[in-house]
């Protein structure tokens, strides 16, 4: 299982960074906000094709399930959703920078270790944020001893050194990489010494770079970089075209020919096009294709007017009442999220992502219909005004979850890679325990043994003298204020870290 | 192929791997990522101490929209699990938020274990014993407890 190309809010070393990562990144699906909107009565935020996705799938439970906000359980309605414009910039800059500032950062805690001699002030090696600081210390004076001082320092405009001043002062090599690029490879300063043929496409780069903008040329030797006229961000020239469709929204790759002559030409019209609010000329055509879906009350429809509307609107309409159903949700749920969007996509693109989902739902082991709750199982949750439930007297009730119960069954076969795996984790839990136990300096910590439950004093004398009555237990087994709060894992990954 | 579904649950599997809470751990089965198996140590300081308890979950493409299905498969002595296994859990049903992740769900069960609901029982002898006899309770759960050392 390789988890490493996602990237996470651990990666960063500083905690403050982890925790500002953490803050840009959606509750639900923890990735980064796409399209974010705000719910405005709790005003919590999500991206908006989450939020749509989870409205619905709460409507589709048990009759008595109010839809409220994932984070805080307040009561809400898809009609007051709001698109977060600004939430939606500061992502889409710390996108951008990510890697290259990931880089610094780490390459600033590495530093002290090498350039203790030089520092000027003084490190503290139990405080992290200054060896942080010590370490931007010691690069500006690495600056300052340098021959050239470079301008880009004073200058607010330059945004990355030239590469000559990179080659002198003999800084960090400083990757650039483009809003979508993966690959986070190491340069050494070897990688800077520009072959004279490299350093002349470099320059002439350079130039035509400088006349769309006013940010400096991509240091990289290895890839030819150009920057993007859209969003100002560096990519690969190979990958240009496709960075551009994806920019502009035009769904069709722009010819080699047309990116580098007149690219630059017709992406400002695009660009002001965008901006005076009208959309390039295919998205046009193909979207006259489609209809603008509607908000359905699909109880009072036949299974022939639902068809008719999934034709209208130029989406299939076979399969089942509750596919159709499913179907006319999602495609409403993705129209909107893209409406909400600030560079929205065309509808052709919206319903190739609808059919994508269809088939990730076929491939689904159990059907969204037999997911939903069994609104007769009892809940162990008694509501402060509503009557005791039920007592469940057998497991039979529980038979009605639905074909999970099947793949259970089937999935209880324990292989012997499967033991391995719980026998790992039991092993790590068991030394994280111990580490507990010796750092709270309880009675052992040795491996679980039959006297372990009478060595610990507080557990079994506590609980056999006097008994805490019942009116004590509270109402709720987690209490979800504990657990449902803006960013629910940070705060209890926190919460670990500052464990003793 | 990758689904919005998976990718949430390769973050539930990142998270917990660097991010470990006290006392539960859980990875999916190597091939199938909708299936994981998890373990949780009966917390300190209860009748559960010392516990090694193991469960099943499984996932579906609602995830996470919709909970998955957890299933404690060592055998359990508690008001809240039935015979089979299963949780008679409210954030695993009509309090499931799209915000939880697989490590929330298994802090919330181990939590479970020592604060369980007897007002609505799935397992009447165990939620009969902890309202009227607790001392046989807790024999029963030390029962489990040691059990659960032998699997």
């Amino acid at each position: 299982m390789i988890c490493s190309d996602l990237e996470d809010p651990n990666d960063w070393p500083l905690n403050e960074l982890r925790k500002l990562d953490t803050h840009l990144r959606c509750g639900i699906c923890k990735e980064y906000f796409t399209t974010p909107v705000m719910i405005l009565n709790c005003r919590h935020r999500f991206c908006s094709l989450c939020v749509r996705r989870a409205i619905s799938a709460a409507k589709q439970g048990p009759a008595d399930t109010k839809v409220v906000c994932p984070a805080c359980r307040e009561p809400i309605d898809s009609a007051c959703i709001q698109p977060d414009t600004l939430l939606g910039d500061i992502v889409g800059c710390f996108r951008n920078c990510r890697s290259q500032l990931l880089e610094l950062v780490k390459r600033g805690f590495k530093a002290p270790q090498e350039d203790l001699h030089d520092s000027r002030s003084d490190i503290d090696d139990g405080d992290i944020s200054s060896q942080y600081n010590t370490t931007t210390a010691v690069r500006s004076t690495r600056r300052r001893n340098t021959k050239d001082v470079p301008p880009s320092s004073a200058n607010p405009t330059h945004r990355y050194p030239t590469r000559r001043q990179v080659k002198q002062s003999r800084s960090p090599a400083i990757e650039v990489d483009n809003c979508q690029s993966k690959s986070r490879s190491d340069l050494s300063d070897d990688d800077f010494i520009a072959s004279p043929r490299t350093g002349e496409h470099s320059t002439v780069k350079r130039r035509r770079t400088a006349q769309t903008t006013n940010a400096t040329p991509s240091p990289s030797a290895s890839v030819n970089m150009v920057e993007c006229p859209i969003c100002q961000c560096f990519v690969a020239e190979n990958t240009i075209n496709k960075h551009l469709d994806q920019c502009l929204g035009t769904g069709s790759p722009l010819s080699p020919s047309t990116s580098r002559s007149s690219g630059t030409a017709s992406s400002h019209v695009h660009v002001a096009n965008l901006l005076n609010g009208k959309r390039g000329s295919q998205s046009h055509a193909s979207n006259a294709k489609y209809g603008r879906p509607t908000k359905l009350v699909y109880s009072i429809m036949s299974d022939k007017q639902l068809r008719k509307v999934l034709r209208d609107l130029g989406i299939p309409a076979h399969g089942d009442r509750a596919m159709l159903q499913h179907r006319h949700t999602e495609y409403l749920n993705l129209y909107l999220a893209n409406e909400d969007s600030s560079q929205p996509k065309p509808l052709a693109q919206i319903v190739r992502d609808l059919l994508k989902w269809e088939k990730t739902q076929q491939n689904n082991t159990t059907s969204v219909t037999t997911a939903n709750v069994n609104p007769s199982m009892p809940m162990s949750v008694a509501k402060p005004s509503s009557t005791p439930h039920s007592t469940c007297t057998s497991s039979d009730s529980c038979i009605a979850t639905g074909t999970n119960r099947d793949i259970d069954d089937q999935s209880m076969v324990t292989s012997s890679g499967e033991n391995e795996r719980i026998h790992q984790m039991i092993q790590f839990l068991k030394e994280q325990r111990a580490q507990l136990r010796q750092s709270s300096q309880t009675a052992s910590s040795d491996p679980p043994s039959h006297s372990t439950i009478l060595d610990s004093s507080n557990a079994d004398s506590s609980k056999a003298s006097s008994e805490p009555p019942d009116d004590t237990i509270p109402d709720e087994h987690c209490n979800p204020d504990d657990i449902t709060m803006d960013i629910p894992p940070a705060s209890i990954s926190m919460e670990n870290e500052n464990a003793p | 192929m990758s689904t919005p579904t998976r990718r949430r649950l390769m973050r539930d599997f990142k998270r917990l791997q660097q991010d470990p809470p006290v006392g539960v751990s859980g990875s999916p089965q190597p091939d199938n990522i909708m299936i994981w198996d998890a373990v949780i140590f009966g917390p300190e300081d209860t009748p559960f101490q010392d516990g090694i308890f193991r469960l099943k979950l499984t996932f579906d493409e609602t995830y996470p929209n919709k909970p998955p299905n957890v299933r404690f498969v060592t055998r359990m002595f508690h008001p809240n699990v039935y015979a089979n296994g299963e949780l008679c859990l409210d954030i695993l049903q009509n309090r499931w938020s799209p915000t939880y992740d697989v490590a929330s769900i298994l802090t919330s069960i181990q939590s479970l274990l020592h604060d369980p609901n007897p007002n609505s029982p799935a397992n009447s002898e165990a939620a009969q014993l902890y309202r009227e006899n607790r001392r046989e309770y807790l024999r029963r759960v030390e029962e489990t407890v040691h059990e659960s050392w032998e699997a």
